[in-house]
């Protein structure tokens, strides 16, 4: 008895010294400086990608004296690690910290359902009527939930479509070029030949965890397209019918499948493709791979390039389609801990239409962080380059408009009119504007991701054999649930359609 | 609440200082662990409730609705409840079994070194994998398996005449990884632990022992096993209490969260984290929490029920 009580005396003090190792650094309050007038302060969250730019503070300074002039506002800049965000986003929203405005990346609908979004439908009307021309009735219509708006699309270009991007040089090397690039089998063929003369080298790594093609995205089965309907469970093929069906079952699904287990079979598809958590961009640049995948609007390849270090081509794949989850993929929306919403709606407003300020957050300054060239386009000043700059958050697609943004050396200086265009011409989905609403199917929805997870990986990389395990996926998908999941779907699509008189 | 247990533990250790002063530090140095664990283990309880409502944040948590049992419906509707929940209990009883006898035969093994400068070397480079970050365990473990680039498939397979193996693809190998990569990671604390039992025990009874001509093998098992028996007991009823409970780092990082193995390393916290990583919802995961302890504190009731019948000596309480 007594010996016992001691023992776990000992342990107790063992977790003290446990513990003392664990609790690192932290981040120390905001420290938040006190002004007599009174501008608002408002808070804004984004994430960059890579590490938080140092100069950060003078990016900060220079927002502020246009929004202290223009609509009475500070801002303070809050940029978060891509890696951290959704963890940090997340926290501060349950945490009630002070957090006002923020992009959704995403996870839109999730937001909104469990209500950690503000309904901003009345203060775009009062403040953000430049947010209502910058981003048009059409794509307004994307974010609208039951009749309510909780956050506004960014404005880039929607009408992203699989994309295949190869390296140019090798390429060149086997006197082949990207254009002829129509369908899968176009593609291996060029793997065929590049295949035999690059022995080391992968012809296609993942371009996400487990994710070779860009299914996830809603692409590459080839025709009719399907809008994914937010998250690949219960989809609609072609835009002409409102039926929900099951992608996993499709034939389209299993002739992507059954490719890419041939690619993978023939050593096309990079050996730990299913496991790998390296960016495609670094394992191109490492010369471990020659092409990947990628959903996307023109430009890919000059960002590629620029990421690469070699020259990367760019061929589309499928023609476009605009769906619902095209539009609220990115939104900026105003959070339940936001204490001030009119201000942070003036401030939402100049992010779309302020070129100032989004050219400040985008790139920087001008002079320090990028120079204009003769073209238009801008680049890194002399004696500056990416890992030496001070400002490189590499959030240009994100922030209000990027129509607003200068355009970066090597993509075409009318860049943001093309991309516009596009917004404008390409086909939009019959059933924009609908977005599930999954509260009433959560216990099967937190099965299926489970068996999603457990089975497509295998599939999508090539990694496992489509005739064996493809109808064990399907199969535990059903009694996971999802067919109680496309019920539900197709209940809520046929209300939304008969609401909205289609 | 807080205040009111510090004083409670002053009036306890006033009390004691009158009997035993000696033991007066003893209690000193448990406070801060105690306190630790009232605000990080006792005080967040509060929050079970969250597991039977439907948060929602315009409300406040608070202020939500109740779901009722809702929330705890996903852990047991899916046809994997039962993979994760065997996985769990089956994982943690290898840990368990294979960590307390490794752990004593190390920790005797230490013991009996006559070099004092090579025990703490041995005992230094134990506690190391202890001290490493799960993540860069992953990476070890992965530089040992991977497909291409593997120690394994690269250099010493190919000695054999084995063919590569796609070590992340094939779920049979994984019982036995998990639970080496465990019992190199966990040692290092369960050894000392029971080092530092068996260096409190007193000399002079092996000395007598060897008088009457009791070899090397004869003390292990006649003094120190049966001296080390309630440390054995108590470490493993807390172990019991967590059997439940994975190592989430261990089951997710190791693996490299490979799909193609979760029939071997699907445990009910990846499980929970898979599922609910799209939706966030916070009160399904608090039910899988809730449910977790619930079972965990059954079952550390039902081994001490166990130990009492047997010994009542050694039982926890």
């Amino acid at each position: 008895m007594k010996k016992s009580l001691k023992l776990i005396a000992i342990l107790a003090m063992a977790t003290t010294l446990l513990c003392a190792c664990s609790s690192g650094i932290k981040n120390s309050g905001s420290s938040s400086s006190v002004e007599t007038i009174a501008p608002a302060e408002i808070t804004w969250a984004f994430p960059t990608l890579g590490p938080v730019p140092t100069d950060k503070q003078l990016i900060e300074d220079e927002i502020n004296k246009i929004t202290t002039k223009e609509i009475n506002v500070k801002v303070k800049l809050q940029p978060i690690s891509i890696g951290n965000w959704f963890q940090q986003s997340n926290l501060m929203i349950t945490g009630g910290e002070k957090l006002d405005i923020m992009p959704t990346l995403g996870n839109y609908n999730t937001l909104v359902s469990q209500k950690q979004l503000i309904d901003i439908t009345d203060l775009i009307n009062k403040y953000g009527q430049g947010i209502k021309t910058a981003v048009g009735d059409n794509f307004l219509k994307g974010t609208t939930v039951n009749g309510k708006i909780y956050g506004v699309a960014n404005v880039n270009g929607k009408a992203g479509v699989p994309s295949i991007l190869m390296r140019k040089d090798i390429l060149d090397k086997y006197g082949l070029s990207i254009d002829s690039v129509k369908t899968l089998a176009d593609i291996e063929k060029i793997f065929d030949v590049v295949s035999k003369g690059e022995k080391n080298m992968a012809m296609i790594v993942p371009v996400n965890q487990g994710s070779v093609t860009t299914i996830y995205a809603g692409g590459l089965v080839g025709e009719p397209k399907f809008d994914n309907l937010g998250d690949n469970f219960g989809v609609i093929f072609g835009n002409d019918n409102y039926k929900v069906v099951n992608l996993f079952e499709s034939d389209q699904y299993k002739n992507l499948t059954n490719t890419m287990r041939s690619w993978y079979l023939k050593g096309y598809i990079l050996k730990d493709a299913a496991t790998i958590t390296d960016t495609p961009q670094s394992l191109i640049k490492a010369g471990k791979g020659f092409a990947q995948f990628t959903q996307s609007e023109i430009g890919a390849d000059t960002n590629a390039s620029r990421d690469i270090g070699f020259p990367i081509v760019q061929k589309k794949m499928q023609d476009p389609l605009i769906t619902t989850s095209a539009i609220n993929n990115i939104t900026w929306a105003i959070p339940v801990t936001c204490k001030n919403p009119e201000a942070t709606m003036k401030f939402m407003n100049l992010l779309y239409t302020n070129a100032a300020i989004v050219n400040l957050t985008d790139w920087g300054i001008e002079g320090k962080h990028y120079v204009k060239g003769t073209d238009g386009t801008i680049g890194y000043p002399k004696d500056v380059d990416a890992t030496t700059t001070g400002y490189n958050p590499g959030i240009d697609w994100l922030v209000g408009s990027q129509f607003l943004a200068n355009v970066w050396q090597g993509n075409k200086p009318e860049n943001n009119k093309i991309l516009e265009n596009d917004n404008k011409t390409a086909p939009i989905s019959n059933v924009l504007g609908f977005a599930f609403d999954s509260t009433k199917v959560k216990t099967e929805l937190a099965n299926v991701n489970n068996v999603y997870k457990q089975y497509a990986p295998g599939l999508d990389t090539g990694s496992v054999d489509p005739a064996k395990i493809l109808p064990q996926f399907i199969s535990k998908l059903k009694s996971a649930g999802i067919n109680k999941i496309i019920e539900e779907k197709q209940t809520q699509l046929d209300a939304w359609a008969k609401a909205n008189k289609k | 609440m807080k205040v009111n247990n510090i004083k409670n533990n002053t009036l306890t250790v006033t009390t004691k200082k009158r009997k035993r002063k000696s033991e007066l530090a003893m209690y000193l140095f448990m406070l801060p662990g105690l306190i630790y664990i009232l605000v990080n283990n006792y005080i967040p309880m509060g929050g079970l409730f969250i597991a039977f409502k439907n948060v929602d944040y315009s409300k406040g948590i608070f202020h939500s609705d109740w779901a009722g049992l809702e929330n705890f419906k996903y852990l047991f509707s899916s046809s994997d409840a039962w993979i994760i929940t065997r996985n769990t209990i089956l994982y943690n009883l290898a840990f368990i079994i294979f960590g307390t006898i490794l752990g004593i035969a190390v920790g005797i093994m230490l013991s009996e070194m006559s070099s004092k400068l090579m025990a703490k070397f041995y005992q230094t480079s134990i506690l190391l994998p202890q001290l490493i970050s799960i993540i860069i365990i992953a990476y070890i473990g992965y530089a040992f398996l991977s497909a291409d680039t593997g120690l394994l498939n690269k250099s010493i397979l190919p000695k054999f005449g084995i063919d590569p193996i796609s070590w992340y693809s094939d779920p049979k190998y994984w019982p036995i990884i998990l639970i080496v990569v465990n019992l190199w990671k966990g040692l290092g604390f369960s050894c000392i632990i029971y080092l530092a039992s068996i260096l409190g025990i007193d000399r002079s009874i092996y000395e007598s022992a060897e008088i009457d001509g009791a070899g090397k093998w004869r003390q292990i098992v006649s003094i120190t096993l049966p001296l080390l028996k309630p440390t054995i007991i108590t470490l493993t009823m807390l172990a019991i209490g967590r059997i439940f409970y994975a190592d989430f780092g261990l089951f997710y990082q190791v693996p490299m969260n490979s799909g193609a193995l979760y029939n071997a390393t699907n445990v009910i916290d990846t499980y929970v984290y898979r599922g609910l990583l799209q939706t966030n919802d916070i009160g399904m995961s608090s039910a899988a929490g809730f449910y977790q302890s619930v079972v965990g504190f059954v079952l550390v009731l039902l081994a001490n029920f166990a130990v009492t019948k047997l010994d009542k000596e050694n039982a926890l309480f």
